[in-house]
């Protein structure tokens, strides 16, 4: 197909004659007036007598010639052949709310496998493990960063939800009809902001969680500390014994959050 | 039976004389208008209308809008009304098809102000700050300024055999007698022999512009399910075997522009959702409710 529509459009320039045999139109382009010709003229067709007494030759000369075919071309190709123009299609059409929720189900679903293709081949190509990674992210104070990464995966994967799902319904043959898309093309709309505010409000309470469960563990520890030390010991040591408790709870905290995801 | 005909040819002629006592009025109604103030005295109300122009006979010549300006006070309210005018009095040379104006041909198929309808059913929006921009129907080529070659759209409807096929041919002699249908099968044809095919849902639907080859559109696969679902016709199993391939039905990603768009009101995504659970299995075509051919014996 591909090498036949090449040939086609090189065909187009080169024969103008294949481009009048498909458009079947005649070689011998007719006149349209009748004019008065000489006498010695002998026409092929009835002739006339005009208002002034003239005698009138007929503007169309006959002619026989065999009949030929016209190629059997497809669609495409003839059209193509013979030059036509096709006709805007994306750049006028309205946007409607049906095909702009159609639209943004298929980008949903892209951004969703880039996602997945990303975070696969990432650990192919990458050096190091999670654990190194979780410790940059830990020191890199970037929660800006972090948010954005969160919404940029559950927008997606709560559209593609929530749409996928009008989708099956649909195959049912529910809800077809315009007022019904309408309603719940609303409905999704407002059903995928729920869900995506879900999923991010979720991961805040486990960390909520995570520091009633820490904060319980860490008084535990610093009763048993305080039976067993002496009063004597001096400052410098407490402080030095606080800085890797706190790096125990970040590290627990971003477990569970990446695990989550 | 002459009773029943006399009955209907009655209610046409009174339809026939209640229109023309419509018409009557509404003329009436015009000529008031027109006496009561001058026509110097209304102000001209001048719409633009950017219209899609290219001609095959300029070679290389590209596509270009142009731009006519007509006075709705002296134009009727539909599109086509003003296309009339322009190529009656501004530029004869503007090409576009039109037959029945009342939006029974299907003919006046063109995309106005951003959406497929038909010209003589659409309203001039008598907003003159903004121009009314009219192109051919969508991803079609084009033969001449808004006239669409339809040979595809034609070719795959002629693909589908739109016509009803009985098994036992030989036995049932064409004209002899009819094939009976119940009410509630006939019901299930309503919303689908109405169909015009103007093409206004197909050149609407981005998957029919992308596949228009092999993917048959949804105004086909709307009068394919029409003759699938007939309960006189016995070849469906052959009618579906056909469209069991990868690109006849399943390039409908339900986007619902064709439903959308329709401008007979129709609902080809309906019929194409019918079409898959049928190919699927998991709707089967119901037995007809009469015997069809009772009359044939």
């Amino acid at each position: 197909m591909n090498t036949c529509r090449s040939l086609a459009r090189g065909l187009n320039i080169c024969s103008p004659q294949l481009r009048h045999l498909l458009a079947q139109k005649p070689f011998n382009s007719a006149r349209l007036l009748a004019t008065k010709a000489p006498k010695d003229h002998k026409a092929s067709g009835p002739t006339t007598i005009g208002p002034s007494g003239d005698i009138l030759v007929p503007p169309v000369t006959l002619k026989v010639i065999p009949f030929r075919m016209p190629p059997d071309l497809p669609y495409d190709d003839r059209n193509m052949l013979l030059g036509r123009q096709l006709s805007p299609h994306l750049s006028i059409y309205k946007i409607q709310l049906t095909s702009t929720l159609s639209a943004f189900l298929r980008i949903s679903g892209f951004v969703l496998a880039v996602f997945v293709w990303f975070v696969g081949i990432s650990g192919l190509c990458l050096q190091g493990d999670m654990e190194g990674f979780i410790k940059k992210v830990e020191k890199c104070d970037c929660h800006g960063m972090v948010t954005m990464a969160k919404v940029m995966v559950t927008m997606p994967f709560a559209y593609h939800t929530v749409a996928g799902t009008r989708h099956l319904i649909w195959y049912l043959n529910k809800f077809l009809t315009i007022p019904e898309i309408y309603a719940t093309g609303y409905v999704a709309v407002a059903l995928t902001i729920a869900l995506s505010a879900f999923l991010l409000a979720v991961k805040v309470g486990e960390k909520v969680k995570e520091e009633v469960v820490d904060l319980t563990k860490t008084k535990k520890g610093q009763k048993a500390k305080k039976e067993a030390p002496k009063d004597a010991k001096k400052d410098a040591p407490k402080d030095t014994k606080k800085e890797p408790k706190k790096d125990a709870k970040d590290k627990k905290k971003d477990e569970e959050g990446k695990s989550a995801k | 039976m002459l009773a029943t005909e006399a009955r209907q040819i009655l209610s046409r002629v009174g339809s026939l004389v209640a229109r023309n006592q419509m018409r009557a009025i509404s003329n009436g109604t015009a000529q008031l208008e027109q006496q009561a103030q001058p026509k110097e005295a209304q102000e001209p109300q001048i719409k633009k209308f950017e219209i899609y122009r290219w001609n095959p006979d300029n070679a290389g010549e590209k596509p270009y809008m142009q731009t006519y300006e007509v006075d709705l006070r002296e134009c009727g309210p539909m599109v086509l009304d003003a296309l009339i005018k322009i190529k009656n009095e501004m530029d004869p040379t503007l090409t576009f098809r039109r037959s029945c104006r009342e939006g029974i041909c299907g003919s006046c198929a063109m995309n106005i102000g951003g959406t497929n309808t038909l010209a003589c059913i659409s309203k001039i929006d008598i907003n003159t700050s903004k121009s009314l921009k009219v192109y051919p129907l969508p991803h079609m080529y084009v033969v001449r300024d808004l006239v669409p070659d339809m040979n595809n759209f034609y070719e795959q409807y002629r693909n589908i055999q739109p016509w009803l096929q009985r098994k036992n041919e030989a036995g049932e002699k064409k004209g002899k007698a009819q094939y009976l249908q119940s009410v509630e099968d006939r019901s299930k044809l309503d919303g689908l022999y109405e169909c015009i095919l103007c093409a206004c849902c197909s050149t609407s639907c981005p998957s029919y512009w992308w596949n228009a080859e092999k993917y048959l559109g949804p105004a086909v696969l709307m009068q394919a399910y029409r003759w699938i679902i007939d309960s006189r016709d016995e070849n469906s199993a052959e009618r579906l075997n056909k469209l069991k391939d990868p690109f006849s039905v399943y390039r409908c990603h339900t986007i619902m522009n064709c439903t959308r768009t329709c401008p007979k009101g129709l609902n080809p995504g309906r019929a194409i959702a019918e079409i898959k659970k049928l190919l699927s299995g998991l709707a089967s075509k119901p037995a007809p409710k009469l015997e069809t051919a009772a009359l044939h014996k």
